[in-house]
């Protein structure tokens, strides 16, 4: 029996929450120095936004040998996989505000805010993937979701980053009422809004119980699905990535996309009495968004909207890894989810950080043909996109291969066979775009005049060689990583996302 | 508790690794920066003693290996996991044991002289980091290939060393034969690495099979404790893995079907032909036949093949020394030769006999080939030894350490060469273990072995006598100027440079806009000519020859001790590598009286014919007219037609085969397959462009429908499933 | 289970059908006689002027916008006030904590948003004046792009 908040205050865990609050305090902070430095000079607010996120990984870290806690009444949970999302969130945050200032000036965008709303929006995504309730969840999306619609617009002179946003924002509220709505049901079915309460609802069999408890329970996923960009409420991707700012991008494919799949996959477990009911019909989505985002990516010839079909194909290879893990809790971990997250961001935020070589004078070009020749331009960048392509079509050596190679192992443990061979057939086919990429790069000569920028700026090249690094390196460091994941050999607090907590395999 | 030096282990191969880094990074900017001289001086200086370092080091450990009791000489060191895959594990482990320790000895203490010596031999080298830069990496894998305690990291070494051959064979890249027979060598080698890699995956396979606990399958320890109870039950296995080892062996070390590359691989710099082309990295294949004889002894077929090629090498080769003009041709093909004998040993099952005479041809063949790089050096890097004669009189020191190699090889009694040599044979014919069929395949090598011994007497002989004494001193007959214009001269140019793709253009050391701007360094670069006075080498050159020297003469009898030498301990060798030697050799044969009359003469019979043969100088059968050389000594020098044979099938066939492939199977069979596919894709995919209008409520409505299937899905769900879970 | 959402399913389905017959219908069986007054907007008389698609200051919205972020703040701070004047914890000292407790809360969110509100003003969102409104020169952010990445 939990107290009336209103006869007690409650006693609050700081720990639990410092992070979000060092992130989203430190917007605050980025917000105010941006409206009060003399000159038009960010360093202070970049610092200070590094400085939070800085913080929070610290916060994080320190918290990993911790055990479980929640506190705010149950509002918000810790737990290794909520940790270790949002360190991958703060991180790629970090990455981003790294390659996102050159890039702002060198597109004329004058927007300083940026720092303060990415910084808000992270805390959005690390509220959603530290809770098990689902209004905070909800409320997380929507901190998310707000701040990243303004960010997608903040190149006011760009019709495409203009429409990208509304058309953001207005499919976004269409899937967040659903979501809510899907909430409200749920609610409305069992009385409560924690996840784990709701699973044990979801034992009974009673069909008053279940009948509404599984349409909100779909509608919730509705909402996620599209947050995670995956087909058929994928559509939004390829129009909004192509048309946001390059950074904006970068971010909405990391930490946007992380804080969904995390999310999906937390309710996912909590709801394996439901299994039965989502699986067949999120193994169709899960086919349908790795055909549906390779094939459509074949005949893209921007870099940019390519990228936001390869998110989407991504994302259906994240899904058939949480749905092998669904399936059999007791043979796959809930490791190569995550496992995967962390190469597709080190990837993406590698490639899209050489991308921001585009904006030149206030424009941006990112076709095939403006990578023309970086060859000759960018030695050093040009070996980096062409390791990181390869890394995206799952080439060994390189983190993709892994990723991908740990998805098709766990979905073979765990008997779906169909995801496995969709999934080893459609890599095949992502050949096919990936390398126009490398071939723009390496084997097209340029023609006519160069658009793009010839030297990339500091933070970005550091952004840029840091994730290919990482990306090489993440073959060998498998094990630590992995271990570093799962938390296996921690005492207290291994890795487990479901409420029935299985043994780390 | 283990002692604290074999910790130190790691340094053996990390001191080499760190010599190869600094060479990368800092070499030419050192050089730079103290300018040539200097700077060479210094970089060579590091790079003797990273391996001079790892020598020490192997030193202190083998010492503290030999006070261990004999049983208890296999110290495992473990670092990290490398590979931890469902189902096998391989860490990063070496293995501390007398062989391992033998082979380090080998390598770093002849690896230190030679690098020593390299420093001298390459002292007018541009390249100089990149040249010890390689060395260096090449001890560092060639240690790792010898210390490692998987079959993974001994592959790692193998393929390490290899690679390093083959950049050391085409150092000087921009002769474009260089390139060719550094080409040549890797590729002869992928042959026989297919073959290691199968057998390697055949332990794998069969250990797996047969559930073992401890998933280390490719470790010796796990492979030593288990495999004999599996190839006890299948015999079988135990041939195939030991052929398939064997295919490695064969690629590695030279021998008959695969010896092609060696010969090329004269194309690099001498010391790496000394250190990597005769005393280390052909031998590997006799270590891995050592490592792995538990496998070998179960299976006498496989034994007895091994014997066979061994012995058909070794007289092969050594025929064609005959027919070679090149000083370090021949001694390539003694070098090979030399290797089937070692093969014998192994096959005949005495393990250790193989690993003593690893030992002593290291000594004696890379003083040999130490000794013809000072010739050569001396002779302005003309390698034709019928341009030399009389040398003895310029270059004493060359003269008389390679005196010693020589009788050495040539098995004169009391040297190294005749110690481990008369073991062979005799442990041959003593033997039961190569059986093919009921014929004891041992007993026939050990007496065919002796006429291969005569062989190798005589050639050396030949070798020695026309290059350091003869009639005259023949480099006199090269006009000085305008060789083009000299028939004869252009003639057997031409000539041998179509024979083989050796490095006959003698000053390849820079383009020539590389020598226009150096004139210094291009004075030291003459032709060889009439006006041509050779010199002694410098002291760094010599004084390996020197230590080499004593080590030829001496290592044999230290080894392994003689009566006439009571004071020297007997066996000594044998007792370091076998844990249970076996005394007194079992049984008699047919004429056995007649083994050490022919051990003790067979050597010095060689010589004697040889010197009476070649006394007075070339001959004119073997001068530069080849039409009026014997046609069988026309034939050795030609590889019997085998080389050309091989290069022809495997040139000609597979680009026949490849055009075939390319122009029927791949352009239109596979390229119309993946086009269609390919197109049809793409047509898929601008297809997909109508569901992708840009319009917002087109996107809402395919959201819509989606939503409407998954609820639908539901409500289909509920009702067939009635509710239930 | 079946059965109790079938009917319910069956009269969605109803609806649907009858919905979509009836504007089928008179759209295929109705007669089209278009005339000028008849496809006017407005049937009552009233003759359109200009186009209807016409832009008109962005700062309606943000007027609308930030009037919702005052309406929360009377939100929060009503129902706030009506429980901090009089808690009834159940004894004095109960009442204390809770009241510093809540006006602690409430006060770390009126800062959150002063500070909104400061920013509104700082970049003159609601200034009206064309010239100056939401000229992000207000800010000093005209950027100058840096010597370092964009020489080209």
């Amino acid at each position: 029996m939990r107290l009336n908040p209103l006869h007690t205050p409650p006693s609050i865990d700081w720990m639990v929450v410092s992070p979000v609050l060092a992130v989203s305090v430190g917007g605050v902070l980025a917000l105010l120095l941006a409206m009060f430095r003399p000159k038009a000079d960010n360093t202070a607010v970049i610092w200070t936004s590094l400085l939070a996120l800085f913080g929070a990984g610290y916060a994080l870290v320190a918290q990993l040998p911790l055990p479980e806690a929640s506190t705010f009444g149950d509002m918000v949970y810790r737990d290794r996989l909520g940790l270790i999302a949002q360190l991958l969130i703060v991180i790629s945050t970090a990455v981003v505000i790294l390659f996102s200032e050159q890039y702002l000036r060198a597109r004329r965008i004058p927007f300083s805010e940026f720092y303060p709303l990415a910084l808000w929006s992270s805390a959005g995504a690390m509220m959603m993937v530290s809770t098990k309730s689902l209004l905070m969840v909800f409320i997380g999306l929507e901190v998310l979701s707000i701040a990243l619609y303004v960010m997608a617009g903040m190149a006011k002179q760009s019709n495409r980053s203009e429409e990208s946003a509304i058309k953001y924002f207005l499919l976004g509220s269409f899937a967040s009422a659903w979501l809510l709505l899907g909430i409200a049901y749920i609610f409305g079915t069992t009385g409560t809004l924690n996840i784990e309460a709701i699973a044990g609802a979801a034992v009974s069999d009673n069909a008053l119980v279940r009948g509404p408890l599984l349409f909100g329970f779909s509608l919730l996923l509705i909402g996620l699905l599209f947050k995670a960009a995956l087909a058929p409420f994928h559509q939004w991707t390829p129009d909004v990535y192509q048309g946001a700012p390059i950074n904006v991008t970068a971010f909405m494919a990391t930490v946007s996309k992380a804080a969904a799949v995390v999310t999906l996959l937390r309710v996912l477990n909590h709801a394996l009495p439901l299994k039965d009911f989502f699986i067949p019909a999120l193994t169709v989505v899960a086919m349908l968004t790795m055909i549906v985002g390779n094939i459509a990516a074949l005949a893209q010839t921007d870099v940019k909207r390519l990228m936001g079909y390869s998110s989407i194909a991504n994302a259906g290879y994240l899904l058939v890894a949480i749905l092998a893990h669904v399936k059999s809790p007791d043979q796959v971990p809930v490791t190569t989810t995550l496992f995967f997250l962390v190469a597709y961001a080190a990837t993406t935020l590698g490639l899209f950080a050489i991308l921001t070589l585009a904006a030149k004078d206030g424009k941006e070009e990112t076709s095939f043909a403006d990578l023309n020749g970086l060859y000759h331009r960018e030695p050093i960048l040009a070996v980096c996109l062409a390791i990181l392509s390869f890394s995206l079509i799952g080439v060994p050596p390189l983190a993709g291969f892994l990723g991908k190679f740990l998805i098709f192992q766990d979905a073979i443990v765990a008997e779906q066979l169909p995801l496995a061979v969709v999934l080893a057939i459609t890599s095949v086919i992502s050949i096919g775009y990936y390398l126009k990429v490398v071939r723009a790069t390496w084997v097209d000569e340029p023609q006519g005049e160069i658009s793009t920028r010839s030297v990339l700026p500091g933070g970005a090249k550091f952004a840029a060689l840091a994730c290919t690094g990482i990306v090489v390196l993440l073959m060998i460091l498998q094990t630590p990583v992995s271990k570093f994941i799962s938390g296996s050999g921690q005492p207290s607090a291994p890795l487990s996302a479901s409420a029935n907590a299985q043994p780390d395999r | 508790m283990q002692n604290p030096i074999f910790n130190q282990v790691w340094w053996i191969i990390g001191l080499p690794l760190i010599g190869f880094l600094i060479q990368c990074f800092f070499g030419k900017n050192v050089i730079e920066a103290l300018g040539p001289a200097k700077g060479k001086r210094v970089m060579g200086t590091l790079a003797v003693l990273a391996i001079a370092g790892s020598f020490g080091i192997g030193v202190a450990i083998i010492q503290a290996l030999a006070e261990l009791p004999p049983h208890d000489r296999g110290v495992i060191q473990t670092g990290l996991d490398w590979i931890r895959i469902a189902g096998i594990r391989i860490p990063f482990e070496l293995r501390i044991d007398p062989l391992s320790m033998t082979m380090v000895m080998v390598i770093t203490g002849i690896g230190s002289l030679i690098h020593l010596y390299a420093t001298g031999y390459m002292a007018e080298e541009k390249d100089y980091p990149r040249f010890f830069a390689y060395l260096n990496l090449f001890v560092a894998f060639m240690l790792m290939l010898v210390l490692g305690n998987n079959l993974a990291l001994l592959f790692i070494g193998w393929e390490g060393v290899g690679l390093c051959s083959y950049l050391l064979i085409g150092f000087w890249y921009k002769d474009f034969a260089n390139s060719i027979a550094a080409n040549k060598a890797f590729i002869v080698n992928r042959i026989g690495d297919v073959g290691l890699a199968l057998g390697m995956f055949l332990i794998v396979a069969l250990l797996a099979k047969e559930g073992i606990a401890d998933q280390r399958y490719l470790s010796y320890d796990v492979i030593f404790k288990a495999l004999p109870g599996i190839i006890e039950r299948e015999p079988m296995m135990a041939t195939a893995i030991a052929l398939c080892l064997f295919v490695g062996a064969c690629g590695k070390s030279a021998q008959f079907p695969l010896y092609l590359w060696l010969p090329d691989a004269m194309a690099g710099p001498t010391p790496v032909s000394a250190l990597i082309h005769a005393a280390t990295m052909v031998t590997a294949g006799v270590v891995l036949l050592t490592r792995m004889q538990i496998v070998f002894i179960a299976s006498p077929i496989a034994s007895a093949i091994v014997v066979i090629v061994g012995l058909f090498t070794a007289i092969f080769a050594a025929l064609i020394a005959f027919g070679q003009t090149d000083i370090k041709k021949v001694l390539a093909y003694s070098t090979v030769s030399q290797l089937g004998f070692m093969f014998i040993a192994c096959g005949v099952g005495a393990y250790w006999v193989g690993m003593f005479h690893v030992i002593t041809h290291a000594f004696f063949k890379a003083l040999l080939f130490l000794g013809s790089g000072a010739v050569i050096h001396a002779m302005a890097h003309d390698q034709d030894m019928r341009n030399y004669g009389k040398l003895q009189k310029y270059i004493p020191i060359t003269c008389a350490t390679m005196v010693i190699g020589w009788i050495a090889i040539a098995g004169i009694p009391l040297t190294s060469g005749w110690f481990s040599k008369e073991e062979i044979l005799h442990e041959a014919l003593f033997s039961h273990q190569a059986m093919l069929g009921g014929f004891n395949v041992g007993l026939a090598a050990g007496w065919i072995g002796f006429v291969a011994a005569l062989l190798t007497a005589i050639y050396m002989t030949r070798m020695m006598m026309l290059t350091f004494w003869g009639g005259q001193e023949r480099w006199r007959l090269i006009p000085a100027k305008n060789h083009e214009d000299h028939h004869g001269h252009d003639k057997h140019h031409a000539h041998a440079h179509h024979e083989d793709h050796g490095p006959d253009e003698h000053a390849f050391f820079m383009t020539d806009e590389e020598m226009a701007a150096q004139p210094h360094e291009h004075e030291h670069h003459h032709e060889l000519d009439e006006n041509h006075k050779p010199h002694e080498v410098p002291v760094s050159m010599w004084f390996p020859l020197v230590v080499l020297a004593l080590f030829s003469a001496g290592s044999g009898l230290w080894l392994k001790g003689h009566e006439w030498f009571g004071s020297v301990p007997k066996n000594r060798l044998e007792n370091w590598l076998v844990e249970h030697p076996h005394e007194a050799h079992h049984g008699t044969i047919k004429y056995g009286e007649l083994v050490p009359i022919l051990g003790m003469w067979i050597g010095v019979a060689g010589l004697i014919l040889g010197a009476l043969w070649y006394m007075r100088g070339l001959p004119k059968s073997e001068g530069w007219d080849l039409a009026r050389w014997n046609p069988l000594r026309r034939a050795a020098g030609n590889q019997f037609g085998y080389d050309a044979a091989m290069m022809n099938a495997g040139i000609e066939g597979g680009g026949t085969l490849a055009t075939w492939l390319w122009k029927v199977v791949d352009s239109k069979v596979i390229d119309g397959a993946v086009n269609g596919i390919g197109g049809l894709l793409s047509g898929v995919s601008k297809g997909y462009g109508w569901l992708q209008s840009g319009y917002t409520r087109g996107y809402a409505l395919m959201m819509l429908a989606g939503c409407a299937g998954l609820l639908g899905w539901i409500v289909y769900a509920i009702n067939n499933m009635g509710g239930k879970g | 289970m079946a059965n109790d959402f079938t009917p319910i399913l069956i009269l969605v389905g109803l609806a649907a059908i009858i919905c979509g017959a009836m504007v089928t219908l008179s759209w295929v069986l109705g007669p089209k006689k278009v005339t000028p007054y008849k496809s006017s907007p407005y049937e009552c008389g009233v003759t359109p002027s200009g186009s209807a698609r016409e832009r008109f200051p962005i700062k309606f919205y943000l007027v609308a916008m930030l009037f919702i972020l005052f309406d929360i703040e009377v939100v929060f701070l009503w129902s706030w006030l009506t429980v901090f004047v009089d808690p009834k914890m159940g004894s004095a000292a109960a009442d204390l904590n809770f009241q510093v407790f809540s006006f602690v809360a409430i006060m770390v969110y009126m800062l959150l948003w002063i500070i909104g509100d400061w920013y509104v003003l700082k970049i003159d969102a609601i200034n009206w004046d064309e010239e100056a409104a939401l000229d992000a020169a207000k800010l000093g952010t005209v950027l100058e792009p840096l010597a370092e990445g964009d020489a080209a």
